[in-house]
């Protein structure tokens, strides 16, 4: 049975090649949607340790300065182990396309904050030891060639004490993820203390706390807790768990998720009108053929089955194929994208998800033509012929 | 089965119609096509049914084909009363007991002859060695073992209906029903078929019903009946 699905699956062949690139290009679409969908939505593969940390901002302005001690008053709050800072600004190394994150930090109790974290003892201690140091991630160093013991000079828009406005670090070791933490874009981290010391404005200030506590559970009573702190100071602060703020982030840029979910609703039903305008043609065209089949004994199901099972290679192919390259494209774009939308991610429930709608448009647009094969009388159609 | 009992279904025609009565809707009205018809065809006979157009000829070889029902009537081939049976035994019944050879062929394009012929065997259990080994026993026997290869759109209208013969005989069928077969033929392709259907007839035993419209494709026949409005007779109407 399966040679007499394949003979009639190579019919056609312009039109099928057709139809094929169809599916291919919707489900190409559908999985960039997907994944797309997936940044949006801010979920990331989580360490441990990323559901045990808090953020504190300006309740004001978000990412606008707080002072810098806030962060002792933070740090003996109940229920928190650690406490770190940060200033992040935009850097670039040659020219601005050339982008860098920068993240100023106090090299003491970032890894503390961060134990997914982990850079090797030798160039930590050689950082720590280093005012104008800094550890780069894996993604920086391969971009720019950058190796351990390069100066390397960083433009931006923060204007030094000495009126410059480049920032000359010197590579002391390379900073890691581990545990499946989301930490792996263009990043340098500096000294806070390099970078609070030759700015001229807003010393003393940093854009973030980022809090580490004992279990997931106390997150509420903490972030009200530090909040509660700062209810009389200027500026107040707002507190949640990391990961709520980048879904609070992405919600306050609109709803993009359901929007793309809509335009991957409306591929879907446009593929399903074209494959099943297609199928119902193909079918119609062979209706004689199928008679004949029932004529020599096919039973209705089987005949049924051969429409079907020709929707289904159609669609499995196309969608296959489609998918793969959203994967590679994926791949591609997680790269150019990390900084601005780092979830961009082809997941296992988003591939699932293709599949069971591959099988279901298959289904839905073989269902006329299958339904017509069933139907079928068979001295009518051979009449017909 | 007895000595007695399997004499007794040598001794019972093939064919058995009995009453069998054939009504259509068109529109609003009832067509009698076949009426209350009885008809018996020894095994091993040549039996061609002529008459005029819509006279019901081909929904008597649909309705002994298994291909449609019967209104009234009783259906019985080689003791097998057909018009009981479900559409998923009737298929099965089909599949073993019958051989159709159509007007147009009918052969799938895509498919090359040896394939054609073997799609009946699809429906056994057969090896693929064994179905390829009895297709090309069929071509043999119809003269087309060095077209085995070829597609349909590759032969001509008679090398075609020698495949749909070959297809119709690879089951080794009880019965070959045969709408047509020289229909779409010129006379010397036509009468290649007719012999050939002799030989099966004549050689191999096999019990063949032909409809027609050719009196010289007819004569080829070992017996013909005339079928009028739905009434099948011995002689043409005048």
């Amino acid at each position: 049975m399966f040679s007499l699905i394949w003979m009639n699956f190579k019919r056609n062949k312009g039109r099928k090649l057709l139809t094929l690139l169809s599916v291919m290009i919707a489900f190409l679409l559908f999985g960039v949607l997907m994944a797309v969908r997936h940044g949006f939505s801010g979920q990331r593969p989580e360490s441990q340790a990323a559901t045990l940390r808090m953020t504190t901002l300006n309740k004001v302005a978000p990412y606008s300065p707080m002072p810098v001690a806030y962060a002792a008053r933070i740090a003996a709050v109940p229920g928190i182990k650690a406490v770190t800072y940060l200033s992040a600004f935009a850097g670039f190394y040659q020219k601005q396309s050339n982008f860098v994150l920068m993240f100023a930090v106090p090299s003491a109790s970032l890894l503390q904050v961060y134990p997914d974290l982990t850079v090797q003892s030798d160039q930590l201690k050689a950082w720590m030891a280093d005012r104008t140091g800094a550890l780069m991630t894996p993604e920086l160093a391969k971009q720019y060639g950058w190796r351990v013991g390069y100066r390397v000079p960083i433009g931006s828009s923060i204007l030094q004490r000495d009126g410059g406005t480049t920032w000359d670090v010197t590579i002391d070791g390379v900073i890691n993820t581990r545990g499946g933490a989301q930490f792996s874009s263009q990043k340098l981290f500096m000294h806070y203390t390099y970078l609070d010391a030759a700015r001229v404005s807003n010393q003393g200030t940093v854009d973030t706390f980022v809090e580490l506590v004992s279990s997931p559970s106390q997150t509420g009573q903490v972030s009200h807790a530090i909040d509660r702190l700062f209810i009389n100071a200027s500026p107040q602060t707002v507190t949640t768990a990391s990961n709520a703020l980048l879904q609070n982030a992405y919600a306050a840029a609109g709803n993009v998720g359901a929007i793309l979910t809509g335009v991957a609703v409306l591929v879907f039903l446009s593929m399903l009108l074209v494959v099943g305008a297609i199928m119902l043609h193909t079918a119609r065209e062979r209706l004689s053929e199928f008679a004949v089949l029932r004529a020599l004994g096919f039973r209705r199901g089987a005949v049924t089955g051969l429409v079907l099972s020709e929707s289904i290679l159609v669609c499995m192919c196309g969608g296959l194929i489609g998918l793969l390259l959203a994967c590679i494209l994926i791949g591609k774009l997680q790269h150019l994208l990390e900084q601005q939308l780092a979830g961009v991610i082809m997941t296992g429930f988003a591939i699932a998800v293709s599949i069971a709608l591959m099988i279901a448009l298959a289904l839905l647009a073989g269902a006329v033509p299958a339904l017509q094969t069933w139907r079928l009388s068979v001295h009518d159609a051979l009449g017909r012929a | 089965m007895s000595a007695i009992a399997v004499e007794n279904t040598r001794n019972q025609p093939l064919v058995n119609l009995r009453g069998v009565t054939k009504l259509y809707k068109r529109g609003s009205e009832t067509v009698e096509v076949l009426k209350r018809l009885d008809l018996a065809v020894p095994r091993g006979d040549f039996l061609a049914l002529m008459g005029p157009s819509g006279s019901g000829k081909t929904t008597l070889m649909n309705i002994l084909g298994g291909l449609d029902r019967p209104t009234a009537g009783e259906v019985i081939i080689d003791g097998q009363p057909i018009h009981t049976l479900s559409d998923s035994a009737l298929s099965g019944w089909r599949a073993r007991h019958v051989g159709f050879v159509f007007q147009l062929y009918h052969l799938l394009p895509v498919l090359s002859a040896e394939q054609n012929v073997a799609l009946p065997l699809m429906l056994t259990k057969l090896s693929g060695a064994e179905r390829k080994k009895r297709a090309m026993a069929a071509l043999t026997l119809v003269g087309l073992e060095d077209r085995a290869k070829h597609k349909p759109a590759e032969l001509s209208g008679g090398q075609e209906q020698r495949v749909g013969i070959a297809r119709a005989i690879v089951t080794d069928p009880t019965i070959l029903l045969c709408d047509e077969p020289t229909g779409d033929l010129d006379r010397k392709a036509g009468d290649e078929i007719l012999e050939l259907l002799q030989l099966l007839n004549k050689e191999h035993g096999k019990t063949i019903i032909m409809v027609t419209h050719d009196p010289h494709a007819a004569a080829k026949a070992e017996r013909t009946l005339f079928m009028n409005k739905g009434v099948l007779g011995e002689e043409p109407e005048a």
